[in-house]
């Protein structure tokens, strides 16, 4: 019969391993988690307090030992998220399994000309992009290498939170469409990629200096000032 | 002193996300990415060392082990907790796990520990045979199974040492065991007189240790002639005896 004499300590200790576990192994599907059902299946018999500092101490595991961050997500539905927290200093994939390693090279252009563009892209000039570039062309939308392209803009990204696909107020009325859809960057872009690197990047194909891109470097150095107080 | 222990908390969270995504590693690959990552002056072995140490509480390690069919030497990531139900993590479906249970299993029971792509692809399934081949391919691409030969499937390294305890309770008497090592064999080469079976590795060893005198330590036949690098083959002599 388990002893009654434990601890809280050692409760915590007890929960905030067994919500480490339950985060990692999500983590291998890169998409969210519903809050509800992390409490349902691992804290439900805690109290209030307790589960505090369980989250807290499972935040701080997930950063030191898995170089993992946990985000609160607040859409309707409260979402725990995991991004990624190390500098890519060193040459290897760490969120990218051998058979996705497609997906992030296509995810950085897009992320790329949505931030260049002022952080919002309607779909058609998505897919115009997306010609130019030869992933898709008029007849089809499926790649040969990265698969769907549909499915992957409009369900995995989604899903990954690296992108946003809303309807926005159609103003211009061309097509008598009420709606049209447009593409932002998601929470896991924000956090994961550095819009810094992008600029640099771009600027080093026009072969100019960041600063001449005035209001993109102006919004890098607005969130980094508001990250550094 | 601050910032060289944060600095070494980094490095081994960088090797436990790679791990985590590429859980089967070559002992020269994984060399040469902690030279990247840790500073000079570290083991391989010190490095695996305090990995695990740190890995203990998340119920994982790291181990070394040998590849059946390429004789090679790995580091695969394992869970230590076994438990009886979740063969992987959450990554496939139910259907899929059923069906890569019903792909494992033939591959324990089979005298060869291959099976063909045709074979898995016939198998009793709730999906469809474009989703079975995908997602065969994922379990090559993820290194769960490895293509001894074109269209043959076998057992990787990291499989087999993750699903050792899984084995043990569900084929304990069915197995296997290597001629020479004794510890348990799905692909291997075998003796077509007597139907012993070796690991590569093992036999290796043994036939440049024994040269001329090279015979199955089982049957005494002069190996030489009787040995067969391709299992199939071997049981198609077997077979036709």
């Amino acid at each position: 019969m388990a002893s009654q004499m434990t601890t809280d300590e050692d409760e915590i200790k007890h929960l905030t391993k067994e919500s480490v576990l339950y985060f990692i192994s999500q983590h291998a599907k890169n998409s969210t988690i519903k809050r509800s059902d992390f409490v349902k299946c691992i804290l439900s018999d805690a109290n209030r307090r307790t589960q505090n500092e369980v989250i807290k101490q499972t935040k701080d595991t997930l950063k030191k030992v898995y170089g993992l961050e946990l985000i609160e997500l607040n859409e309707n539905v409260k979402y725990y998220m995991l991004v990624n927290d190390l500098e890519y200093n060193y040459n290897i994939p760490l969120n990218w399994p051998e058979n996705e390693k497609n997906q992030q090279m296509l995810l950085l252009p897009i992320l790329t000309v949505i931030f260049m563009n002022g952080g919002t892209i309607s779909e058609m000039e998505l897919w115009s992009f997306l010609k130019k570039l030869h992933i898709i062309s008029d007849t089809s939308h499926v790649h040969e290498k990265f698969g769907n392209i549909d499915r992957i803009l409009k369900k995995d990204f989604i899903n990954q939170r690296y992108l946003v696909y809303e309807p926005i107020k159609n103003v211009n009325r061309q097509d008598n469409e009420e709606y049209i859809y447009e593409f932002r960057w998601g929470k896991r872009a924000e956090h994961e990629v550095s819009k810094e690197k992008i600029l640099q990047h771009v600027s080093e194909i026009f072969e100019c200096e960041i600063t001449h891109f005035a209001d993109q470097y102006a919004q890098i150095n607005k969130e980094n000032s508001s990250l550094h107080g | 002193m601050g910032e060289s222990t944060i600095v070494c908390e980094e490095s081994f969270a960088t090797l436990i996300r790679y791990f985590m995504v590429n859980r089967q590693i070559e002992e020269d690959t994984l060399t040469q990415i902690c030279a990247q990552i840790f500073s000079e002056g570290k083991t391989l072995a010190n490095i695996i060392q305090a990995a695990n140490t740190i890995l203990d509480d998340s119920k994982m390690k790291i181990q070394s082990a040998l590849c059946e069919v390429t004789s090679g030497k790995y580091y695969v990531l394992i869970s230590t907790h076994f438990r009886p139900d979740s063969l992987w993590p959450n990554k496939y479906t139910n259907i899929e796990l059923e069906y890569i249970k019903s792909i494992i299993n033939e591959l324990v029971i089979s005298d060869t520990g291959m099976i063909s792509l045709m074979k898995c692809l016939n198998l009793e399934m709730k999906m469809n045979k474009t989703d079975a081949q995908n997602l065969i391919k994922n379990l090559i691409v993820e290194k769960w199974l490895i293509e001894p030969y074109e269209g043959k499937l076998a057992l990787s390294a990291l499989s087999i040492t993750e699903l050792e305890p899984y084995f043990k309770q569900n084929y304990e008497s069915l197995l296997n065991t290597c001629i020479f090592c004794q510890r348990n064999i799905f692909f291997g080469e075998i003796c077509v007189n007597c139907n012993s079976i070796g690991h590569r590795a093992c036999i290796t060893k043994y036939q440049e240790l024994m040269k001329n005198r090279f015979r199955c330590p089982s049957c005494g036949k002069n190996w030489n002639q009787l040995l067969h690098r391709n299992p199939d083959e071997a049981m198609q002599i077997i077979e036709s005896n």
